[in-house]
């Protein structure tokens, strides 16, 4: 080919000859690595040698696959969103340099290119100048770009520039972006392709280019004559995604929603996993404010809130049961999660229905452009995941499947108590989202998720998730835009149960809720940007039947009628920014129920405790008669003020009410919660929470600092009276108690993002306290005082560590230590009729012991000198490698007048595991 | 195998030892004030550890029922932790009483007060028949069914009985021993048939609810209140049944359910909330104080019912029932013999009270060892050792 001469001045300067045929093709592959990596792969496979400071590198991860192509482009393409050039020399060493160079003379055919789809002319020219690429990943950082060959004859003062805007995570075009010459400010916008046209007089121009939800950029270009820029913008702050992420490092600090947490699913690689599985919930609990019920417990309490108090949603849709085996396992698959988005504080004004927390958990989209996967295989369960492209470009269908395969295992043992166990869930989920046009996407989600156990081998349990969800998102114009999305979920569970005597069951149970809710987005101005909508949600709950087994069964059958209810609300929200300093979240939401037939009630005795002699009536509701109505206006209000520029204060008021309730036999270790919609006897239940949060970035955003305090008052909460029988009790009314709750405390969080070592430390000191108060003795608990809920746990710590002892090598940590849960002790017995019976302690009254547990991981990323088709890694774990033997629940049964006392753990010993994972 | 190893330890319910420094020392008043006038009784203990099997009950308290005239019926200790009244009375329906106890440290208990509901018993009928339980078992079951409709106030219904039966010995003999002064044993007649029949009792130790508002007119469908099988010892002979209904009120109804759903061994699934159900008592100096039990006035109305084995089943010879020792002729030797296992002579072992006269053995004779008599354990040949020989007043053969 040809033979360019180059001469650079930087800080040193110097001449060279460098030869097109001299450049090496090379093949290879890589994901999600970080360009230090991808270059030290580079010299392992080539006879490169690169120069560089690591500090100029940063942690940004890149993605790449080449077959056979010129080390130019693989270059080009890995420091394209850095502010790096590179140089290569004919002793085939690469100089990297940073920032801008600086030339006493611009060669022939000079050009810079941008971005991938340049045509042809430029790619060859991009090839002879390799060294002068550049780009703005950094936003803040105006760089100057030289424009074509200075032409010294030319007379002309303007020439034209043209190019194209694309999306520099989706690759697509940006049409509409705007581009406006800062100087003389005239501009042009781009067309349905994203291409631009733009006239400029000769010399320095400053273009600003921007694009409704992207990040506005700066470019200073130096124009010698007629040429090319191809530019890429980013998605901005509200579309959350893993970029941005990391582009909004200081959300902590920014935001005025208080009590978020974001988890990015990538970002959970460097915690310890349990059993070889990534898991973000289990992130969630090592996060401050949220505690699970314990080891093998399902369930999340989040500031002291019951575990039926959080709205888990996947794509919109309602994760009633979020966990397998017995809460071990997420049922939420970490290879086709994107990110999680807890709202523990304040929550934002389009969710509702529960009162402690959103967990809005959004699935990737598939790859649009290749197929692509990741697969792992562990000794617990494996996991597939694929992306197809269906229309390239356009539309992708990403499905994912989790199985275990313990249960045929087990099945072929020869020792018979084993053969009896059974122990096996899957779940699986297929997203389709299809980019119809610019102004139009839709996206549809459905989910399944089964598991099947026994405790015993007379009894089966079983439960599955079911969902379906529809997003249809469209732009009106460049400030309104809405999504209409139709949401249904469905949990059953059974129980088959067949023990020796004559007392077999089988016993199901299910809830089914179908969403519609309209969504609008209206930005204003930067001022004032509205969220405002409606949603309406029918619940159906079936809440058992009861068939017995076999002709003897001694059961009777039961099947305790359906209930019905439906869920409606409207809700707006402003996102206000006073000024530079002062930001508001404003929002309200008008929530309103009806319990609806067809359904018999039960009236009772006014001012009388509910219970069978106070039964007055029995009223029967036609089929979607209403029963009887409940509403209520909850407030969304939070705001930031920024006391220093990396200091804020966040302050939040927040009230939610909820219509649904769970019925939680917490004393047996069978999972038989079961959800009871409000009706004429059971009221909603409702809480208000302040909190107020100091957030402090410190070193450039290496260190996160976060202090928060809440005080939560609720209303209406369940709870039981003393002897409460929940299960397929059609006369709930008479077992439960609906009283006050409050919950208080103060969370620490300490978080190091960056650098070989990271991790977090999060401390939370609250508590959890309810009060049941009665004129009527036997309506009371604990003499109507307020005394330690199910789960109060004053103290909480959870410490991950995370240390990358080489670039192939790491090993995470992780501690959790909570103070036991608060337990019912029996204290002694007594005689009564001449039968035995146990006195208890007044309601958790005792404590089981502290719970702590460390769990340690190694990672082995894939060797990159051989030649692999994926990128992989190894991870080998020990789950609760003190062998702390932690008790899950304490509990009390009487056998033949004698009490005795079981306590049931999940893991007593070290677990090791090892998974093999890998992506394509 | 570490799949194994998850399952393994999923199972792992293992028993725990509860912290015995969690005992929590309570009273707990059994009381029943009933319209029927007679001597009334009231039963206090105390709670007790759970790893100890013993009662302790509460002694040398000062308890009393005073009605809302202030009219103070006392009540004297007559058992350790039993107190009768001092004179007969029965509650009368315009009146309301309540419990007071002092107890000999000088802590006062009172009950809120508790009056007759309105309404009334509902006459009843018991009868027996065969049956079948749930369980496949042959056996008599008792029904209970009501003989009128009650009224609208009659709603919540308490039942107690009482089982008597009739006991009789598999090896009882006319004679008995008589050991000699030279050390020798000998028989003699006996002069009455003592230890023949004996009569045994029992209360009922479970909870028997009935909610007549529950059906049409207040009426109780009819249920069976008792069921022996076959091969209950209590039913071999001749058997007795008392059945006490008590109308109470809805507060006692709820807590003596309350209590109900605890003694049931349902299956793992239905384990119910624990606490301590609470009933109508409280400490007068410390309303935070938990007192066990329910002060309960009521109305009663008692009937009795009669069966035999026989009425039911062929009758078989004594010594194939089901008795209350397992019970064996033995025939020991005159002399003790080590090298059989007989280390006492035979009228040492009459001596000690371990075997008593059966019958002779005439085969025996002249033999050496020598093997005069057949015996058996006492239990085996008189019932009156561990149980009453009194006929009771109410029985009928």
């Amino acid at each position: 080919m040809r033979i360019t001469k180059i001469v650079l001045v930087l800080i040193f300067s110097f001449q060279s000859v460098f030869s097109q045929e001299k450049l090496v093709n090379v093949t290879l592959s890589f994901e999600d690595a970080k360009i230090e990596n991808v270059i030290q792969h580079i010299e392992s496979i080539t006879d490169y040698k690169f120069f560089y400071i690591s500090n100029w590198l940063g942690d940004n991860t890149i993605s790449g696959d080449y077959k056979n192509v010129s080390i130019n482009i693989v270059l080009n393409d890995i420091f394209r969103n850095t502010p790096i050039n590179f140089y290569i020399d004919e002793s085939s060493n690469i100089i990297l340099t940073r920032n801008n160079i600086i030339h006493d003379k611009l060669p022939d055919d000079f050009f810079v290119v941008k971005e991938k789809n340049v045509n042809d002319e430029f790619e060859v020219k991009n090839i002879s100048n390799p060294v002068f690429y550049e780009d703005d990943a950094l936003d803040k950082e105006n760089e100057i770009v030289r424009i074509g060959k200075e032409n010294r004859g030319s007379s002309l003062k303007s020439f034209v520039l043209t190019g194209n805007i694309i999306n520099q995570d989706t690759n697509e075009p940006i049409s509409n972006a705007a581009i406006l010459v800062k100087e003389n400010n005239t501009g042009t916008t781009t067309d349905n392709n994203g291409n631009y046209e733009l006239t400029l007089k000769s010399g320095i121009n400053t273009l600003e280019v921007s694009a409704l939800g992207k990040g506005k950029i700066e470019k200073t270009v130096i124009i010698y004559n007629n040429g090319r820029l191809n530019l890429t913008l980013k998605d901005d702050f509200e579309s959350l995604d893993e970029v941005v992420i990391e582009a909004n490092r200081d959300r902590n600090v920014v935001k005025a929603v208080t009590g978020i947490s974001v988890i990015d699913v990538e970002e959970i690689k460097t915690i310890p996993l349990v059993l070889g599985e990534r898991d973000i919930l289990r992130v969630a609990i090592a996060l401050p404010g949220i505690t699970n019920a314990g080891e093998g417990a399902s369930g999340y309490n989040v500031r002291g809130g019951k575990t039926d108090q959080n709205l888990i949603l996947l794509d919109n849709s309602v994760v009633y049961n979020p966990s397998h085996f017995f809460g071990i396992f997420s049922a939420l698959n970490p290879f086709t999660s994107k990110t999680a988005s807890i709202y523990k504080g304040s929550i934002p004004a389009e969710f509702g229905g529960r009162l402690s927390s959103v967990f809005d958990i959004k699935t990737k989209d598939g790859n649009i452009n290749k197929f692509s996967g990741e697969a792992s295989i562990g000794a617990v369960m494996s996991n597939l995941t694929l992306e197809l492209p269906v229309v390239k470009g356009g539309s992708s269908l990403l499905v994912g499947g989790r199985s275990t395969y313990s249960n045929w295992i087990l099945k072929s043992l020869d020792d018979k108590s084993l053969k009896n166990s059974n122990a096996s869930f899957y779940d699986v989920v297929v997203k389709y989202h299809h980019k119809i046009n610019k102004n139009n996407t839709i996206k549809t989600t459905a989910y399944m998720s089964n598991d099947d156990f026994s405790i015993t081998s007379d009894s089966l349990y079983s439960y599955n998730n079911k969902l379906f969800s529809f997003d249809w998102d469209h732009k009106f114009d460049e400030k309104n835009s809405s999504n209409i999305i139709v949401a249904k979920s469905q949990y059953e569970f059974n129980i088959n149960y067949k023990d020796s005597t004559n007392t077999g069951f089988d016993l199901g149970y299910k809830i089914d809720e179908t969403e519609l809710k309209l969504k609008m987005k209206y930005n204003h101005s930067d001022a004032h940007k509205f969220t405002y909508g409606l949603a309406s949600k029918l619940y159906v709950v079936n809440p058992g039947k009861r068939d017995p087994i076999g002709l003897d069964s001694r059961f009777v059958g039961v099947n305790i009628p359906k209930e019905r209810g439906l869920e409606s609300a409207v809700f707006v929200s402003d996102n206000f920014t006073v000024n530079d300093k002062l930001l508001i979240d404003a929002g309200l939401r008008y929530s309103y129920y009806m319990s609806l037939g067809e359904s018999t009630q039960r009236v009772y005795a006014e001012n009388e405790p509910k219970v069978e002699g106070t039964l007055i009536d029995n009223v029967y509701y036609k089929k979607n008669e209403v029963i009887k109505q409940y509403g209520g206006l909850e407030a969304r209000i939070s705001m930031r003020y920024f006391l220093m520029s990396d200091f804020s204060v966040k302050a939040s008021f927040n009230n939610n009410i909820q219509y649904i309730h769970t019925l939680s036999n917490n004393t047996t270790v069978s999972p038989t919660d079961t959800w009871k919609l409000s009706d004429l006897n059971i009221k909603p239940q409702s809480v208000n929470q302040y909190s107020l949060g100091f957030y402090k970035n410190l070193k450039d955003d290496t260190y996160e600092l976060s202090i928060e305090g809440y005080y939560k008052k609720s209303d209406n909460i369940l709870d039981y009276k003393v002897g409460a029988d929940l299960l397929l009790n059609e006369t709930i009314e008479r077992e439960v108690l609906q009283g006050e709750g409050k919950a208080y405390g103060v969370e620490f969080l300490i978080k190091k993002d960056k650098g070989k070592f990271n991790g977090w430390i999060g401390y939370t000191y609250s508590r959890s306290l309810n009060k049941f108060e009665s004129e009527f003795l036997s309506e009371n608990i604990n003499n109507g005082n307020y005394f330690s809920s199910n789960y109060d746990k004053p103290h909480d710590l959870s410490v991950v560590t995370n240390f990358k002892i080489t670039n192939r090598y790491s090993v995470s940590t992780n501690f959790v230590y909570q103070t036991g849960r608060p337990v019912t002790y029996p204290t002694g017995k007594y005689v009564l009729n001449n039968t035995e019976y146990v006195v208890y302690s007044e309601r958790n009254k005792f404590r089981i012991p502290d719970y702590y547990r460390l769990d340690l991981s190694f990672n082995v990323e894939g060797n990159h000198k051989i030649k692999k088709f994926a990128h992989s890694f190894w991870n080998l774990s020990i789950y609760n490698v003190l062998g702390r033997n932690n008790p899950y629940s304490v509990f009390f049964v009487s056998d033949e007048g004698r009490v005795k006392a079981y306590k049931s753990s999940i893991f007593s010993i070290p677990i090791p595991t090892i998974t093999y994972n890998f992506k394509f | 195998m570490f799949w194994v190893i998850l399952v393994l330890c999923f199972s792992c319910v293992e028993p725990y030892e509860i912290e015995t420094d969690t005992f929590e020392d309570f009273l707990v008043v059994e009381a029943l004030l009933t319209d029927a006038v007679t001597f009334q009784e009231i039963k206090l203990s105390r709670t007790f550890p759970l790893e100890d099997g013993t009662l302790n009950t509460e002694r040398n308290a000062s308890v009393s029922i005073i009605d809302d005239m202030g009219l103070e019926y006392k009540f004297n200790e007559i058992v350790p932790g039993k107190y009768v009244s001092e004179v007969e009375f029965g509650a009368t329906s315009d009146r309301k009483y309540s419990l007071s106890i002092i107890t000999s440290s000088g802590r006062k208990y009172s009950s809120i007060q508790e009056e007759l509901v309105q309404g009334d018993v509902i006459d009843f009928n018991l009868y027996s028949q065969s049956a079948v339980n749930s369980e496949g078992e042959e056996g008599v079951a008792i029904y209970y069914e009501n003989t009128e409709p009650g009224s609208e106030d009659s709603k919540y219904f308490r039942f107690e009985y009482v089982e008597t039966f009739k006991i009789v010995p598999p090896y009882w003999s006319t004679d008995y021993f008589v050991i000699n002064p030279n050390g020798s044993v000998s028989t003699d007649i006996k002069e009455n048939e003592d230890g023949k029949v004996c009569f045994g009792s029992e209360e009922s130790n479970e909870i028997i609810l009935r909610n007549a508002s529950e059906y049409a007119l207040n009426n109780i469908e009819p249920f069976v209140i008792k069921f022996n099988e076959q091969i209950n010892r209590k039913i071999q002979n001749r058997y007795s049944l008392l059945v006490k209904q008590y109308l109470i009120s809805r507060e006692a109804y709820t807590f003596y359910e309350t209590l109900k759903s605890f003694s049931e061994s349902g299956s793992v699934l239905s384990e119910t909330q624990p606490g301590t159900v609470i009933g109508n008592l409280y400490a007068v100096d410390n309303p935070d104080e938990t007192v066990i039990g329910y002060f309960e006035v009521a109305k009663t109305l008692e009937k009795r019912v009669f069966f035999s084995y026989s009425d039911f089943y062929e009758e078989t010879q004594l010594f194939l029932r089901p008795y209350y020792y397992t019970c064996g002729v033995m025939l020991p030797f005159r002399n003790a013999n080590p090298n059989v296992s007989q280390d006492l002579s035979l009228a040492q072992m009459v001596e000690a009270g371990q075997v008593i006269f059966y019958a002779e053995n005439y085969l025996g004779f002249g033999l050496d060892p020598y093997q005069p008599y057949y015996v058996v354990a006492p239990e085996c040949g008189d019932c009156s050792v561990f149980s009453d020989i009194t006929v009771p007043d109410f029985w009928e053969e």
